[in-house]
């Protein structure tokens, strides 16, 4: 019984003599009733049912479902890009699923990206001079399997993003599973601010506010009057362990890295 | 909303509703069968238990392991990504000849059945039946006409040719029509709801970053052919780096699918877990051996067949390595006469590993020509 509910269902269902009468305005008006009451509950019925579904939910219904999938809104996102994310497979232990983690906090800070390199193929490999490749002294190592960023033209353009080395990594053994993050410096964070306030269309409206401390109970304390002064609550320190806590929750168990703030990086 | 409850039943209803009408508006009311207020309560009853039928579908399409039909269809689609294998017919095509044109021009119409005659390969006759109109014009006396299968489901692969092997089985306006070649692929059954709900199932975890088969996948996409992984703990020393190697059609690797499967795979290996993406090329190996047998050759039943396929079957699957005991083990399984196995080529085996460490390439080994000589115990 999936079509809409009519009269003649209600109507079909009653006591054949009460059907009999043509106008029978009690009967009818109870049927009427209960054709609403069907159609409403059918409404709701089927309201409750696409909410539990998550490719047919919406809002908070939709959240919730995606909530179990480990999988939460963002401020501004569409119910429909929510429920891909949620429908998809999880961007989990990957390089770019790390450096996407690791880069969409940077992002609030600097326009400089992280940087990965592992230590089985990346490393330093040293030879006693016998071999026909070099240890690449003062140089940058040029593995070209590697597909570092600054050999795209000798391999013809194919390139691993962000996996720029940046020099000779030493390790301290062979074992392999150990992953390097370099990240920029980040520096200034908790600086203070002071803003001036501007306005194009309305330059009378643009103005700073000074105050000399003598009202610093009243119109200054007030925020009426005086010099706003906003300090981020931001730390360098806080942010690379807002880095740590996202890579150590995606990142394949086992796996060893470690995060280096690197001055080569920019800030 | 899968409950253990049953469903509301009428009779459930109609006590609700006579307990209702009792407790909460007239405790002296009528409410036996066939009072007034049994009618509406009744139709209410008969009503209401259709919507909660309905309820309980709306809720079951809702579940993977409760839909079924069009709702299990469309879930899997959406959560999923998977299409439902439906029911088909296999489709082909056959070749109809005529010895001449005098009939002229007319249609072979749709739904023109052909028969195919049993044989030994198919015990039974198969229908086939054209599946669009061809038009035919007055000179024509050969062409070519689609067919569906008459029945969906397996079993109607078909590929012959020949003067005999089937026959037009419906009237056309030219009865001369003969049908010379027959071709059709097989058809498939509905796929059963268990089957495609394992499917989903096994497809969701297969696109599971840092995975086999998820890794297989992202260089199947780039255009890999042939995939090999290796752990790291392959080798003896295990210096945690795997090893994925990739060849195109052939088992050859250009330099690009190397450089593409490396770059696609940052996306779907595990970070630390270093993958070196390396090629392979193909080797023939040349048998030649000495078999033993347990009495004078000219004294048994040749053996020589069942070696050589033995030979070739143990080549068959994909080989990156082999052995010389194993090989001697693969001839003395084809057949009890083999007492012992002496090789002259190759002369040694052909391990995966190169000393010690995984080779540069990798060679999948394929059987050349096979030189087998038997003699007699001494």
């Amino acid at each position: 019984m999936t079509a809409g509910v009519r009269r003649s269902d209600v109507l079909a269902v009653l006591p054949a003599f009460v059907r009999r009468s043509d106008s029978a305005p009690v009967r009818d008006a109870l049927a009427a009733a209960l054709v609403e009451i069907l159609r409403r509950y059918r409404q709701l019925s089927a309201y409750a049912a696409a909410q539990c579904d998550i490719t047919r939910a919406t809002g908070i219904y939709l959240q919730s479902l995606c909530a179990e999938h480990g999988v939460f809104k963002q401020d501004g996102e569409s119910d429909d890009a929510l429920r891909v994310r949620a429908l998809t497979a999880p961007n989990l232990v990957t390089p770019t699923a790390i450096l996407a983690a690791a880069n969409a906090i940077l992002a609030l800070y600097t326009s400089a990206r992280a940087q990965y390199a592992e230590s089985a193929l990346d490393r330093w490999f040293v030879q006693d001079g016998s071999a026909g490749w070099h240890s690449f002294v003062g140089a940058q190592p040029q593995y070209l399997a590697r597909l570092y960023p600054a050999d795209a033209v000798v391999n013809g353009g194919f390139v691993r993003p962000s996996s720029e080395i940046g020099g000779a990594w030493a390790f301290a053994d062979q074992l392999g599973r150990f992953f390097i993050l370099r990240v920029p410096v980040l520096t200034g964070l908790g600086s203070a601010h002071a803003f001036l306030a501007a306005d194009i269309n309305a330059p009378v409206d643009a103005r700073s506010f000074v105050a000399d401390g003598s009202n610093a109970g009243g119109s200054e304390a007030s925020g009426q009057l005086g010099m706003f002064v906003y300090a981020d609550p931001s730390t360098a320190l806080g942010a690379y362990q807002a880095i740590v806590n996202a890579v150590s929750r995606i990142k394949g168990q086992s796996v060893r890295w470690a995060m280096i703030a690197d001055p080569r990086l920019g800030s | 909303m899968p409950a253990s409850e049953s469903l509301p039943t009428i009779r459930d209803l109609l006590t609700a509703s006579a307990d209702g009408v009792v407790g909460t508006r007239d405790g002296q009311a009528d409410v036996r069968r066939g009072s007034v207020y049994d009618h509406f309560a009744g139709s209410g009853a008969i009503l209401f238990t259709r919507e909660a039928a309905r309820d309980r579908d709306l809720f079951r399409a809702v579940y993977l392991d409760t839909a079924e039909g069009d709702d299990l269809k469309t879930l899997v689609k959406l959560r999923f990504g998977v299409d439902r294998i439906l029911a088909s017919a296999g489709r082909g095509t056959a070749l109809l000849t005529r010895q001449a044109a005098v009939a002229g021009a007319g249609t072979i119409w749709q739904g023109t059945r052909i028969l195919v005659f049993a044989s030994a390969a198919s015990p039974a006759p198969r229908s086939y039946a054209v599946s669009s109109d061809v038009p035919v014009d007055a000179s024509t006396t050969a062409l070519t006409v689609p067919i569906r299968a008459a029945d969906a489901g397996p079993g109607t692969a078909v590929n012959l040719s020949g003067p005999a092997v089937a026959r037009v089985d419906d009237a056309l306006w030219d009865t001369t029509w003969k049908v010379v070649a027959i071709q059709c692929t097989d058809g498939t059954w509905l796929e059963a709801a268990a089957d495609l709900r394992s499917r989903a199932r096994a497809t969701q975890l297969a696109v599971r970053k840092g995975y086999a088969q998820a890794i297989t996948d992202a260089c199947v996409a780039q255009g890999a052919a042939h995939i090999a992984l290796f752990d790291s703990n392959f080798t003896a020393a295990d210096a945690g780096l795997n090893h994925c190697y990739v060849a195109e059609e052939g088992f050859t690797t250009s330099r690009r699918l190397t450089r593409a499967c490396t770059i696609a795979l940052e996306s779907y290996r595990a970070c630390g877990a270093d993958l070196q993406v390396l090629g392979m090329q193909r080797a023939s190996v040349d048998v030649s051996a000495t078999v033993t047998l347990r009495d004078d050759p000219g004294r048994l039943p040749s053996v020589d067949v069942a070696l050589r396929d033995a030979l070739v079957a143990t080549f068959e699957p994909t080989r990156y390595e082999y052995d010389l005991d194993e090989l001697a083990g693969v001839l003395s399984g084809a057949s009890g006469d083999v007492q012992d196995v002496a090789f002259d080529k190759p002369s040694a085996p052909a391990p995966i590993l190169v000393g010690g460490q995984m080779p540069p390439v990798l060679t999948r080994y394929e059987l050349g020509v096979a030189a087998l000589r038997y003699v007699g115990p001494s």
